[in-house]
């Protein structure tokens, strides 16, 4: 599927889990290309957020479009076309534990393969296709545990399995569920970098979630504070007050009071 | 979940009535086992039973003590001019019996498992998916355990009847009940499997099939191996049950030396099946340690 542009839209978006609104009325849009972090509390609908962006979650009120497609009219063969450019790093991860570092990121690819062919490519997988699994792991830093299984790997490093994973789809878009809640902070700035760049480098929409609004001013020249299912504020990473960021914080510690 | 999945020490024992979390379920418990005992106490009252039963008549002490007491008197050599099937010496036939055993175990077990994995992955909601599909789980789990329902025993009678005394008999009495507890089991692990790797699967595009044998399939077939060597173990008791019926496996040279109260051959055979049967437990953990390291 070749995509025009990988740009989301989102528009008054209300999503409800039972009686609680997760999201309430958002509006958000993101130009192809764009990199993009989303702030705020934990259950301030980031997540929510994000699970919109790939139709993993329906608004019950409002529309979702992605690369000018409006998600509630595609059929499910488009659906599965259009989600398999779009990566996504969820926060936590599902990987499959018990299968190598290999065939976990090999698995991004199944969209874009037939049944067979996804069968042959983990039973037997061509030179090809691991020369770019190699590459993507090296990418990421962890090359020398490609054909290690994936329940003996620390923390950080099953996170970057999971980010390889969602590049190997080759996507057009990159979402990514709190990318660094696992890792210490050195390697949350680097990965944060690495994410980022190869972006950057290849033209991909990033929508990224952070709990942390410091890495978020320093990785994202957008952010966008999340409280309480509504969107605080929308604007450059340089224009966010301290005062804003103190807001969107403090505001869930009074409530919690 | 059913007692049978947990192969091991203690998997029919009451896995269920272990004390649980919340006081809820241990009144539960309680209701439960209040009843069962009732219903002993009633089951006992109505089939008349006595310990005075239990007591052997006239020569039955002499029988018990010629029999138990064999236990520790193997026989090496046959105790009689009975020479079974022509072998020149009783380890020999013993062994003989065993591997014709295995055979019929294991040509059974693989038909079981070519229809359990065939009628599990039609009996598995996790692969069923959509409006459609969802509708083949009920008919495919009422099958199985139509056949899982009937004991193999039974079903050598009635295939026996209309078949006369072939090996296939044996091999197919064994192999349908066995296809319906294997498809009802692999189906649990199956849908028991944590779905999260495979959802995250189907959100980068992949087809409900893919879904399944890539995000599904991988973590539950451990436990299905281990389950399918746990029915191999059940699989040989079963197998050496029907020589009773006159079958060339263990229990058919058992009969024969008990009827003629040769209770060392008795022993010697009931040895060789438990060291199969204790041979097959120690292949399957390890293959299972391997699986799972």
């Amino acid at each position: 599927m070749t995509l025009s542009h990988g740009g989301f839209e989102l528009q008054n978006a209300t999503v409800l889990y039972g009686a609680v609104a997760a999201l309430q009325d958002v509006s958000l849009s993101v130009a192809s290309g764009e990199s993009v972090a989303l702030v705020g509390p934990s259950g301030a609908g980031k997540t929510s957020l994000l699970r919109l962006l790939n139709g993993a979650v329906v608004p019950q009120l409002g529309t979702v479009e992605v690369a000018g497609a409006s998600l509630a009219e595609l059929s499910s063969g488009d659906l599965r076309r259009l989600r398999s450019r779009i990566g996504m790093v969820p926060q936590d991860l599902r990987l499959v534990p018990n299968l190598r570092v290999s065939q976990n990121v090999m698995s991004g690819r199944l969209g874009q393969l037939s049944l067979w062919q996804s069968a042959r490519l983990f039973l037997k997988p061509a030179a090809a296709e691991l020369e770019d699994v190699h590459q993507l792991l090296e990418r990421v830093g962890i090359a020398d545990q490609m054909y290690q299984r994936v329940d003996r790997l620390s923390g950080g490093q099953a996170q970057r399995v999971a980010i390889a994973r969602a590049l190997h789809q080759s996507p057009r878009m990159l979402l990514a569920d709190e990318p660094v809640a696992s890792v210490d902070p050195t390697r949350a700035a680097a990965l944060l970098e690495l994410l980022t760049s190869v972006c950057a480098e290849e033209g991909l929409t990033l929508v990224v979630s952070l709990h942390s609004p410091e890495l978020a001013r320093r990785h994202f020249s957008r952010l966008v504070g999340l409280r309480g299912g509504r969107i605080a504020f929308d604007s450059a990473s340089r224009d966010v007050t301290d005062q804003q960021l103190t807001d969107l914080y403090e505001l869930e510690a009074d409530r919690e009071l | 979940m059913s007692f049978e999945r947990r192969p091991g020490p203690g998997a029919g024992s009451a896995s269920g009535l272990k004390p649980g979390s919340r006081l809820g379920s241990l009144g539960t418990a309680g209701v439960v086992l209040g009843a069962l005992l009732l219903a002993g106490i009633w089951a006992a009252w109505h089939l008349r039973l006595e310990p005075g039963q239990l007591l052997p008549g006239r020569g039955g002490w002499q029988l018990a003590a010629d029999f138990f007491g064999s236990a520790l008197r193997p026989a090496w050599q046959f105790e009689g001019s009975f020479q079974g099937s022509g072998s020149s010496s009783l380890p020999a036939q013993a062994l003989r019996a065993a591997g014709t055993t295995v055979i019929f175990a294991a040509t059974s077990l693989s038909l079981a498992l070519i229809g359990g994995l065939l009628l599990g992955f039609l009996s598995s909601f996790s692969l069923m998916r959509g409006r459609f599909l969802r509708l083949v789980v009920a008919p495919a789990r009422l099958l199985a355990n139509l056949l899982r329902s009937v004991h193999e025993l039974i079903w050598a009678v009635l295939l026996l009847a209309a078949f006369g005394l072939g090996h296939l008999v044996a091999v197919i009495a064994i192999a349908l009940p066995y296809a319906g507890t294997l498809a009802k089991i692999f189906a649990d692990m199956m849908d028991e499997a944590p779905d999260d790797a495979a959802d995250a699967l189907e959100m980068a595009g992949a087809s409900p099939v893919q879904r399944f044998v890539f995000g599904i399939l991988p973590r539950a077939l451990p436990d299905m191996t281990a389950y399918t060597f746990y029915r191999f173990e059940c699989a040989l008791r079963s197998s050496a049950v029907l020589g009773f019926f006159g079958f060339p496996t263990l229990g058919y040279y058992i009969a024969a030396s008990f009827e003629n109260l040769y209770y060392g051959e008795v022993w010697t055979y009931l040895y060789v099946l438990l060291a199969l049967i204790l041979a097959v437990d120690w292949w399957s953990g390890r293959l299972r340690q391997e699986l799972v390291s």
